[in-house]
């Protein structure tokens, strides 16, 4: 069989990311309809003997994360890096995404087995804890061989940016393994146990960072072709100013009841406006525009109410109660979501996945809303959520009822990958 | 071994536990019979593996070897532990572990929902144990506006809530000053006398290991019956 071209070859390993993506989607998405079952008939969990509530969870949270959340993201380092001239790229793009679904299998039969560390979204521990890491390495290994290839094809500028994001991935294989560590914790606040001011803009400036890349590694044109000197200082100025006051701001144990806490998270609200005018400026395909759309929806909701929640009152009153969770279903069902449409979208443009969108928005959005209900009434309702009052159940069944929806616009937009 | 007890509830035959990867040993193959109906202290220094021993026999965790029977299923695994939990052991904790967002009346309760028990079985049950505890006008108290004393007593009813056949208490006085502790302890041998449960009850407190049917010394992970 001869190699595919080069727009075949672009094509072929977008469609393969598409799926594998997609693929621990659904599989997560069953997972959680089955959790929220759970929720609705907790006898059921007795049918399922020791894989209980608790041995589920990790393995639906983790799927979202390093299945649904991450590989669109490393569907976008390969379109930035791998060379689809190489005869081999598309085998290439294929063993290293089935080395990171082989790790997220190996994990649910750890997290089902009951090894855990104990640490939300660092639950490899035991056998398990190297498994993410290695199939890391194979993708690290794999993009590397991709730059050392292409290095005469790329400019000087290209190619260094490309070893410098590099160098700085290899570090994220051993600092996942360390993170996963039980006695490794991130900086909280003592008193709270809460994340600090600092912490959620420090993380949350990171996924900006990452926004703000992804057209120009995607390879999206400027609407106007190239983008000015002008559009491009403004935002990478604004950002790095952003990374100035996270640095100035208290970042070890502070209360949310700290003004310079409050004012830093604040920061956030100015990125709504910005990344919506930064989005603009780029030429995306039709169907990638939709996902786009719902993503900027989703921000600004999520920047606005991750702010509140952090006030001082509001953050009591809804921490480690069902509000948390709504603000959880926001960014990941919500935001990531609808930017990893977008991505897949743009990836292969000739073939968008939008059939199930709506399902899935409208989905999400009734979960959230949902959730956030529930939040604001438990604390002063706790004993309702443990003998299940009437409205906590109707609650609990919308949930999953939107969970259903959430997971059939799922197993559609798979459905359109694969026709 | 006392005399005139029930049957053997919990065997424990050459157990080993250690830590960070057996570099610390806490129990070198210990072995321990406990009988229906009798009160016995596990009484050691902090450290010395009482609540590691706990443990064990409770499931809270495995032993690296060795043998366990608990009321005739072995707490090592998976399915018997279930059963164990539900419906043959309670646990008292030094610090109660009770929800602090529920009232007295809704923490005892929450066993009685792990086993699906009929709502007014349970509420039967709550105002007996409540009435035995002296905790029949606390009922509608939350958590943190009740005494340590209280907590205790709360907790010591949560763990009978389904009629168990072991009490385990973790040093169940060590937070309480000496009057309370003192109450708290009177309870629990009251237990094991008239309701014939099996109450293994660790303790750095010679005073109270001195009142049990029997004293179990443990040191450098070793029993010892004194």
């Amino acid at each position: 069989m001869s190699a595919p071209s080069v727009a075949e070859a672009d094509t072929l390993i977008a469609r393969t990311v598409r799926r594998h993506a997609l693929g621990w989607l659904v599989a997560a998405n069953v997972v959680g309809v089955w959790l929220a079952g759970l929720l609705v008939w907790p006898a059921l969990g007795d049918l399922a003997g020791p894989l209980t509530y608790g041995r589920w969870i990790p393995v639906h949270l983790n799927w979202q994360l390093y299945g649904w959340c991450a590989l669109p993201l490393v569907g976008v380092l390969m379109r930035w890096i791998l060379k689809p001239q190489h005869p081999a790229a598309v085998e290439h793009a294929r063993v290293a995404l089935g080395a990171w679904s082989v790790a997220l299998g190996l994990g649910a039969i750890s997290w089902l087995g009951g090894t855990v560390s104990g640490k939300i979204f660092l639950d490899w521990h035991g056998w398990a804890r190297p498994v993410l890491p290695l199939a890391m390495i194979v993708l690290w290994t794999v993009l590397a061989a991709h730059v050392w290839w292409g290095r005469r094809q790329d400019s000087a500028a290209v190619g260094l940016a490309k070893a410098a994001v590099l160098t700085g991935l290899l570090a994220v294989p051993t600092l996942l393994w360390w993170a996963a560590g039980r006695t490794v914790y991130p900086p909280i606040n003592v008193d709270s146990g809460g994340a600090t001011g600092a912490s959620l803009l420090g993380s949350t400036l990171g996924i900006v960072g990452i926004f703000g890349l992804i057209p120009r590694m995607l390879g999206v044109r400027g609407k106007e072709g190239a983008l000015s000197g002008g559009t491009v200082a403004v935002f990478w100025g604004s950002f790095a100013v952003s990374l100035g006051v996270w640095g100035a701001i208290e970042q070890g144990n502070s209360s949310h009841h700290d003004w310079g806490q409050i004012l830093g998270l604040g920061l956030l609200m100015a990125w709504v406006p910005l990344l919506a005018w930064w989005w603009r400026q780029w030429d995306w395909s039709p169907g990638a525009r939709r996902w786009m759309r719902a993503a900027l929806i989703w921000w600004a909701v999520l920047v606005f109410t991750g702010w509140l929640t952090f006030l001082p009152e509001l953050s009591e009153r809804l921490k480690f109660t069902n509000g948390l969770v709504a603000h959880a279903h926001l960014a990941m069902a919500g935001l990531v979501t609808s930017v990893n449409g977008m991505i897949l979208n743009q990836m292969d443009s000739q073939r968008p996945v939008v059939k199930g969108m709506a399902w899935w928005q409208g989905g999400a959005a009734v979960m959230v809303v949902v959730l956030l209900v529930m939040g604001w009434f438990e604390r002063d309702h706790a004993a309702a959520f443990y003998f299940g009052a009437w409205w906590v159940d109707a609650g609990y069944g919308v949930r999953l009822g939107a969970g259903v929806a959430m997971s059939l616009a799922s197993m559609r937009l798979l459905g359109e990958t694969r026709r | 071994m006392s005399e005139g007890r029930g049957s053997v509830l919990i065997k424990v035959k050459d157990v080993v536990k250690s830590y960070d990867h057996g570099r610390i040993a806490v129990l070198r193959g210990v072995s321990l019979d406990v009988r229906a109906g009798e009160l016995v202290s596990l009484w050691g220094a902090s450290g010395s593996g009482k609540s590691t021993l706990l443990h064990l026999v409770g499931g809270l965790d495995l032993p690296d070897s060795g043998k366990m029977e608990v009321c005739g299923l072995d707490p090592s695994r998976e399915r018997d532990r279930l059963t164990l939990r539900r419906a043959h052991l309670g646990y008292v904790f030094q610090l109660h572990n009770l929800i602090p967002d529920l009232t007295v009346e809704e923490n005892m309760r929450i066993p009685g929902l792990a086993v699906g028990q009929d709502p007014r079985e349970t509420r039967k049950r709550v105002e007996e144990l409540a009435e035995a505890v002296g905790m029949s006008e606390r009922l509608s108290h939350r958590i943190q506006d009740i005494s340590g004393g209280e907590r205790q007593r709360t907790a010591i009813c949560r763990a009978l809530m389904n009629h168990p056949r072991i009490l385990l208490a973790d040093e169940p006085t060590g937070s309480l000053d000496e009057q309370t502790g003192d109450t708290v302890f009177g309870l629990l041998r009251n237990l094991a006398e008239k309701e014939k449960i099996a109450v293994v009850l660790a303790t750095h407190e010679r005073r109270f290991a001195e009142q049990c049917h029997r004293i179990v010394r443990v040191r450098n992970g070793q029993l010892s019956e004194l």
